[in-house]
């Protein structure tokens, strides 16, 4: 496929597909916030439950630190944990909750948890890597969970076995299959999640027919992020991202695809890319206060420890421990962290680049472990590669 | 008389909205129903285990500004919202 063809293609499918959203029932506190809106307490919790995981993805942010990332000794207790959510549900008032890991099925409280969230009605994702599921645990599932509102996330990065199991190990894409044949069976809807890296970018073409096969409903397509150099050998090429997403929209049918997969630089990268900003004008998709999360949610590492999101967790900027504090001290105490201060771009020379409304300078996390400070943009920005061919200025 | 939130209800309190405003989601229905930070003082207190009165007199005196009369006549229709809504019910026995 031309590169021109697939950039038009993913940028028409950025820009101009509506935000899904199926939590209705919500929309009664959404259509209420203001534009700018600051939440006193964050809405939402990505939980990694547990540092166990029965496989080791080359992929994986946490596969460079092994003995430190895999190991459970300083994982919560049950009663820890209890306590902790109780608090996120009845005092901070959390609506929904991802559990994460490691593999959320290797918790050893993993089902008493979860029907006491379900218990107090709070949305539930569960992120697993499905080897382990079968009859019994998609019976439990299926009477615990709503699928109104819940839902299960599957991590595939692969349409076959060579691919998927070159990343996850000898005979994990077999137990994933089985997985979702299970669940389909059990008419339970799953999302299937895949980190695209330069070993499945060229098969993602292969995905839709996959998903009619097992009748997946959503795919969620993360961007593939180095925590060492040691993991380089899998970042993908800008321009094979739009070509395999590309034929990944084209091979589609009837299942929802995620839509924030791009960032802007990948788009300025290319002159057609910034022909097609400059001429189409698309509406700003980033976060209104130059913060791409407006405090709505955070992750709870599995010793207790809280970050702004598992980027922040792989780099050591902790916000607190929920052994040492409560929550409420905590987050508090957020606004003295650099991620959650207002960026001053107006000092930057991004305060003079016509694309800054829609990079937003992009990931704070990576300014600061790039600069250490939040008002600079980050290592993919084109103008501060400092090549003449990037030259944003108007 | 003694109240408790409906099994299927999610509560949700926004403290920077127009000075404090909870949410209820009903989970099973798709309703909702939006209340004031008085609302939520109220709705703190049902437990399913004390009586309306119980909490009247307990909620009364953090409203010194308001006298009984009035604060009743407030608290009531809240309450009568919720159940008629069916956010709140009656709790057997």
């Amino acid at each position: 496929m031309k590169l021109e063809n697939a950039i038009r293609e993913c940028f028409e499918y950025c820009f101009n597909t509506p935000v899904h959203s199926d939590r209705n029932v919500f929309s009664a506190l959404m259509n209420s916030l203001p534009a700018g809106y600051r939440f006193y307490y964050p809405l939402q919790v990505s939980w990694k439950l547990t540092s166990s995981c029965n496989l080791r993805c080359s992929h994986c942010f946490y596969y460079t630190e092994k003995d430190r990332f895999f190991n459970s000794s300083a994982d919560l207790t049950k009663d820890e944990a209890m306590q902790i959510i109780t608090n996120l549900i009845d005092d901070v008032n959390i609506m929904a909750v991802s559990l994460t890991g490691g593999e959320i099925l290797l918790c050893p409280y993993f089902w008493e948890l979860l029907k006491f969230i379900k218990s107090k009605n709070v949305c539930v994702n569960l992120i697993t890597n499905g080897t382990l599921i079968d009859k019994k645990i998609a019976a439990k599932l299926s009477s615990i969970l709503n699928f109104k509102y819940d839902s299960i996330q599957i991590s595939l990065d692969g349409a076959s076995a060579s691919v998927h199991d070159s990343i996850r190990g000898q005979g994990s894409f077999e137990k994933t299959c089985t997985a979702l044949k299970i669940l389909t069976d059990f008419n339970i809807p799953v999302r299937i999640a895949t980190a695209v890296t330069k070993k499945n970018v060229f098969q993602l073409g292969e995905f839709g027919d996959f998903c009619k096969k097992f009748k997946i409903k959503e795919i969620a397509l993360n961007r593939y992020k180095i925590v060492s150099d040691e993991q380089q050998y899998l970042m993908p090429e800008t321009e094979d991202l739009f070509k395999g997403y590309a034929l990944l929209l084209e091979n589609l049918d009837r299942t929802r695809l995620d839509k924030n997969f791009f960032y802007v630089y990948d788009f300025l990268k290319y002159e057609y890319g910034r022909f097609l900003f400059d001429t189409e004008n698309p509406p700003a998709k980033f976060g209104k206060d130059k913060l791409c999360h407006s405090h709505s949610k955070f992750h709870l590492a599995s010793d207790g420890k809280i970050y702004l999101c598992t980027s922040a967790e792989c780099a050591g900027l902790c916000l607190g421990d929920l052994r040492k504090n409560s929550f409420d001290e905590i987050w508090q105490g957020r606004f003295s962290n650099p991620l959650f201060k207002q960026r001053l771009i107006k000092n930057l020379p991004c305060s003079e680049c016509r694309y800054e409304k829609w990079c937003r300078c992009g990931c704070a996390v990576e300014s600061v472990c790039r600069n250490g400070i939040p008002d600079a943009p980050t290592e993919e920005c084109c103008f501060v590669k400092g090549s003449k061919e990037y030259d944003f200025k108007t | 008389m003694i109240l408790k939130l409906n099994k299927n209800v999610l509560k949700r309190y926004e403290h920077n909205l127009n000075g404090g405003t909870v949410f209820l989601f009903n989970m099973k229905t798709e309703e909702s129903w939006v209340g004031n930070s008085a609302a939520d003082c109220l709705l703190r207190l049902i437990d399913g285990e004390h009586t309306l009165e119980e909490i009247y007199e307990y909620l009364f005196p953090l409203f010194e500004n308001f006298n009984e009369n009035e604060l009743r006549e407030a608290f009531d229709k809240i309450v009568k919202s919720l159940l008629e809504k069916g956010f709140t019910e009656e709790k057997n026995g």
